[in-house]
């Protein structure tokens, strides 16, 4: 067992995810990945362009790519898919006027097939606020109980408070190592 | 002579006992190495099975556990519950862990077995959660019990009585907007409706809207040709398809979507975006009330910090030259909202019997 540990070790060593956060905009994309590389939350303006992060976590160097949810920025999406391990799609729990679309911006990623590989971690963000829908509520508007060609897993969270957020990305940067792994 | 031949043999005896003791070592060793693979197999065999254990013993435990909730759930207080069902949530999530750091040594059908049991609990749990310790709805929910109230007529004398619009419902998608479709009215929501909560307004035309207090949020579709004054508000003011329209409003970030030829009068403690806008003015922020200062820090907004000045154009990217879909106005008296709100009243008051008709007929 000792020189299997050891072994694991090299491997996540080597091992890079890259992680690509996507949403509408005003989601909180950039507030989530500020407060996972602990930085300042205060004055975050909307996104113009792109935030890349580079950070170590569990012994995983992770590429956190944030591209602004603007809807002329959305058909620059595609130019970040390649090569995506993990695919963080933020919802604003509570913009209930706009999770209609937010449904089919999620279903055209899905879709895609440069993402067809890519573990989901859907992310309803603002759940600190008092008019946000829960998690089960934004699983059932999304429609994810069809998605049947990812990993997926939802979980409510609030960039504010850090609730939930650490153990959500936990799961993702599991789930990819996992595959990983077995596909090895 | 006979004495140098004994002596002869003795060393050579000595010398083959020697090397077969020698070889009877390495046997040994051989055998004692071979013995210690053979354990060290074993071992990790027991690791596996070990694993099983653990894991199946574990999972039981967990269910155990869902299951006495349940149980309790009749007499148990409240504050327990909140402590058992994130216990038990740490506790899947641990088993979780031990899952993922077992998976070298497992096989890729009791990884996938082992997960599928991890996923039930989830379930399970969240399932028991949602039963046991529902997430305080946000709404109206008194009202909803009540019957169905007959939709009100246009309310032009600047009452709040359209208390039973802000009627939200919690379900799914087709949610209902604070404040839609209306014409020619005067509306006002007052600070008890209106603080820290998203208010969502859609397709009006030729209103006045007064939003007292400060809202969580303001979201905005479709407007044209009308007025709204607002608060502070603590987030983020979202607007789109507006139209000839003007809008007094303090936030932290305000994002203006496909709209023309609309007027505001901003204060903004982070940034404004505009994205495929055209012929948008900006000016400061002039909305007074007495209540503002108190308003200002119950919303958390600096006041002294007001970036209106600074508009991000998505559609246009070039540092150097000036967007041209928005400008800032510039020797432009500041509108007096008192003035307006008069003029608005008595201009309305000739619309009002017609709305009021108007109304009648459809409730017929």
């Amino acid at each position: 067992m000792g020189f299997l540990t050891v072994l694991k070790k090299m491997r996540q060593k080597e091992k890079e995810m890259r992680i690509l956060l996507l949403g509408l905009d005003n989601a909180g994309k950039t507030t989530i990945l500020k407060r996972f590389n602990g930085e300042s939350i205060d004055e975050i303006s909307p996104t113009l362009g792109f935030n890349i992060k580079t950070l170590e976590h569990n012994g995983y160097t992770l590429n956190m790519w944030d591209v602004g949810g603007q809807r002329s920025l959305r058909s620059y999406w595609r130019n970040y898919f390649e090569c995506t391990d993990g695919l963080v799609w933020v919802v604003d729990s509570a913009d209930r006027m706009r999770l209609d679309s937010c449904r089919q911006e999620l279903q055209v990623l899905l879709e895609e097939e440069r993402l067809a590989g890519a573990t989901l971690l859907v992310l309803c963000n603002k759940q600190d606020l008092p008019g946000a829908l829960n998690s089960n509520e934004i699983k059932e508007i999304l429609h994810l109980d069809d998605i049947t060609t990812h990993h997926w897993l939802v979980v409510g969270v609030s960039a504010v408070t850090g609730e939930k957020l650490l153990s959500s990305m936990d799961w993702l940067i599991g789930d990819i190592a996992k595959r990983i792994f077995t596909l090895d | 002579m006979e004495d140098s031949v004994d002596g002869d043999t003795g060393a050579r005896k000595d010398l083959i006992l020697d090397r077969i003791n020698k070889r009877n070592k390495d046997r040994k060793n051989y055998l004692d190495v071979k013995l210690e693979q053979r354990s060290k197999e074993t071992i990790q065999n027991e690791g596996v099975d070990f694993f099983a254990q653990t894991f199946g013993q574990r999972a039981y435990d967990i269910e155990k556990s869902i299951l006495m909730l349940d149980m309790n759930s009749g007499d148990a207080p409240l504050p327990d519950l909140s402590k058992r069902l994130p216990e038990i949530t740490l506790q899947i999530q641990e088993l979780q862990r031990y899952l993922t750091a077992s998976t070298m040594f497992l096989s890729d059908f009791k990884i996938k077995s082992c997960q599928n049991m991890l996923n039930a609990l989830t379930s399970s749990n969240d399932e028991a959660r949602q039963r046991l310790m529902p997430k305080k709805k946000f709404g109206f929910s008194g009202k909803k019990t009540a019957p169905k109230q007959k939709p009100l007529p246009v309310v032009v004398d600047g009452e709040p009585q359209d208390k039973k619009t802000p009627k939200k419902e919690q379900s799914g998608s087709n949610f209902t907007w604070t404040i839609a479709n209306r014409r020619n009215a005067h509306i006002v929501l007052s600070a008890d409706e209106v603080n820290g909560q998203d208010i969502t307004i859609s397709n009006l035309s030729q209103c006045l809207v007064e939003l007292q207090g400060h809202p969580g949020s303001v979201q905005v579709s479709k407007a044209s040709q009308c007025t709204l004054l607002c608060g502070p508000v603590a987030r983020s003011f979202f607007a789109e398809q507006l139209d000839r329209c003007t809008v007094a409003i303090a936030c932290q970030q305000l994002r203006l979507h496909s709209s023309h030829s609309t007027r505001i009068y901003l204060h903004v403690t982070c940034r404004a975006i505009i994205e495929d806008c055209k012929k948008i003015e900006i000016g400061e922020f002039n909305y007074d009330y007495p209540e503002l200062e108190a308003d200002y820090s119950a919303s958390g907004l600096n006041k002294s910090q007001n970036n209106y000045t600074d508009v991000a154009d998505f559609n246009w990217l070039s540092p150097d030259v000036h967007s041209p879909n928005w400008s800032l106005l510039k020797d432009h008296p500041a509108p007096n909202w008192n003035a307006l709100r008069r003029d608005f009243l008595s201009n309305n008051n000739n619309y009002k019997d017609d709305n009021e008709e108007k109304e009648k007929t459809t409730i017929i």
